[in-house]
């Protein structure tokens, strides 16, 4: 008896403690895309977005705080304004001016990709931040560190507890805010998409392309998304100095040998360097690679076996409709920069 | 800063008064052995074999937790994940609930975390990437970690570091484990699991570092899992 006249004035006490104690932002943010998009693979009702979540993780992808000697933000290497991908950089570098092995992904409707990097090596946006953060030649820091860096500051414990009402944050909470940010970095109001919506028509050019498009390219670089999200070897020669095995590092299968994401085209314009190592400075010489540069060894895509016959009129058609894919209301986003407040 | 030690306070005493009046819990203790020793870290200690070894670092996963009675399967626990750290005495100690008139006669659990734990994006609590066992740089946990080194070696360097595991195929690594119970199972009983087959393999190995998921990580794991006393 005793110990439950105790339990009932605990549960009393404590609910007034619930209450005065701060909760967490709830007000869910949707994320908004075309209808006849297909549905996005990341589990938006299992962790749904918050708005103070998505500010949390902008602050973080452009805080340095996350590099080892506070030199290098998420930013370095995907920028807004070159569809977040480290322009004119063929490999990408972190901190210490160190060379990485590859050139970074172009970052947009993250949500539908079912997994990350190159290689394919991460299968949750949420523990894709690690990688950067922890590798030496990128941000060089240790996890542990950056949640003690955070926790010291004036500012993060204020706004972990903000989004997520809980002033211990932690790793779970770290990942997570930087993932809902980049989860908004979608990418759907090109001119093509215009087009698809009749507020734009193509020109004869761009037209022309699009039908070039549907025939040779669209099997991996798939409407609406511009990719598959599959792996494939797209008949690059081997770099004999990265030696880069690409998937098959991750799978030890030897039909994923030189297979690499297949990146959207979406904004591609802007995302060059070209392919996993940025070895393509023009969409003009990818256009010449798949016509005649195909290095026809054991894993190469049977639909580029023999090349793209594609004449000179005809690369400059396709040109032209893969630069309707540019969507300026996405790279010039005001609330994907830096955060100014 | 002061509600929050409040809060823990009333949750603390809460859950002190809620558990007035229940038994006991099983306590199942996990203890390493080198030769006949409980291993004490970094401590010079001798196999069976004779070999001179010091260990810096055991760590593994358990998982997915079931107990038994008379074949039946009793106890099923949820969200069954435990990180056990040999430099935690008390992350060694898997308690389990005591259940009114039935004697568990065998435990059965998973020596790793399983596919869809890897996956899950818990990252919190023993699943939280600080602990040291996730490979930041392709998503998934490491399952049986062991890091040490022979000290009675003329070789400069004889340290060995084994982070194992993988739950790609065709290199996923999991490894189903049974063991009977003692019939006195509530008196804390205690699984040893003797490190000396492990290291008696690693001696002559010129592999001694094994550091990703793969086939030779898949290899050394299931090396690793014969340091429980049965497994199937």
């Amino acid at each position: 008896m005793n110990s439950w006249r105790s339990y009932l004035v605990l549960s009393a006490m404590t609910v007034v403690v619930l209450f005065s104690f701060r909760q967490p932002s709830t007000s869910e943010e949707s994320l908004s895309y075309p209808s006849h998009w297909p549905e996005p693979h990341y589990d938006f009702a299992r962790n749904p977005l918050t708005k103070h979540k998505i500010d949390l993780g902008r602050k973080l992808f452009y805080d340095p705080i996350l590099s080892k000697d506070g030199s290098v933000t998420c930013a370095n290497c995907h920028l807004s304004f070159t569809a977040f991908t480290h322009v004119d950089h063929s490999l990408s570098h972190g901190i210490n001016d160190s060379i990485g092995n590859r050139n970074s992904m172009a970052l947009m409707n993250l949500a539908w990709s079912s997994s990350f990097m190159w290689d394919g090596a991460i299968e949750r946006l949420d523990a894709q931040a690690l990688a950067p953060i922890t590798h030496p030649a990128e941000m060089g820091e240790t996890l542990e560190n950056v949640l003690q860096k955070l926790k010291a500051s004036a500012v993060y414990p204020e706004l972990f507890a903000e989004a997520y009402g809980n002033a211990a944050f932690g790793t779970r909470e770290l990942l997570d805010a930087l993932a809902q940010f980049q989860l908004t970095l979608v990418s759907d109001n090109s001119n093509y998409d215009k087009a698809q919506r009749g507020e734009y028509d193509f020109t004869e050019q761009e037209a022309k392309g699009y039908r070039l498009f549907k025939i040779h390219c669209n099997s991996c670089h798939q409407e609406p998304l511009f990719t598959t999200g599959k792996f494939e070897n797209n008949g690059l020669p081997l770099d004999s100095t990265l030696q880069d095995l690409g998937r098959y590092a991750i799978t030890d299968r030897p039909a994923d040998s030189l297979k690499f994401k297949t990146p959207t085209l979406r904004n591609v314009e802007f995302s060059k360097p070209y392919m996993h190592d940025g070895r393509f400075a023009t969409l003009r010489e990818v256009l010449d690679h798949y016509h005649s540069g195909i290095d026809r060894n054991a894993t190469v895509s049977e639909k580029l076996k023999n090349g793209i016959a594609l004449t000179g009129d005809q690369k400059t058609e396709l040109i032209a409709f893969m630069l309707t894919l540019s969507d300026r209301s996405f790279l010039f986003n005001p609330d994907f920069g830096y955060p100014r407040n | 800063m002061k509600v929050w030690l409040l809060f823990l306070l009333l949750t603390l005493s809460f859950l002190a008064f809620s558990q007035q009046g229940t038994e006991e819990n099983v306590r199942l203790h996990f203890t390493p052995m080198i030769g006949d020793a409980h291993l004490v870290l970094n401590q010079r200690m001798e196999t069976s074999a004779g070999a001179e070894v010091s260990i810096q670092t055991l760590r593994f996963y358990l998982s997915n937790v079931r107990l038994f009675a008379k074949g039946n399967e009793v106890y099923t626990e949820p969200s069954s994940f435990h990180l056990l750290d040999a430099s935690e005495p008390s992350s060694m100690i898997l308690e389990l609930p005591e259940s009114e008139g039935l004697k568990y006669d065998r435990i059965e659990f998973t020596l790793g975390l399983d596919s869809v734990t890897n996956v899950s994006g818990v990252f919190e609590g023993d699943l939280d990437p600080t602990k040291g066992m996730y490979w930041t740089w392709q998503s998934g946990y490491i399952h049986f970690k062991l890091e040490g080194q022979f000290t009675d070696s003329e070789k400069a360097d004889d340290s060995f570091s084994y982070h194992l595991g993988g739950y790609r195929s065709p290199h996923a690594t999991c490894q189903s484990i049974g063991i009977e119970l003692p019939e006195a199972v509530n008196s804390s009983p205690s699984v040893h699991l003797s490190l000396d087959g492990f290291l008696s393999r690693v001696m002559p190995s010129e592999q001694r570092l094994v550091m990703s998921p793969g086939a030779k990580a898949r290899d050394w794991f299931e090396t690793a899992a014969l340091t429980f006393p049965v497994h199937e």
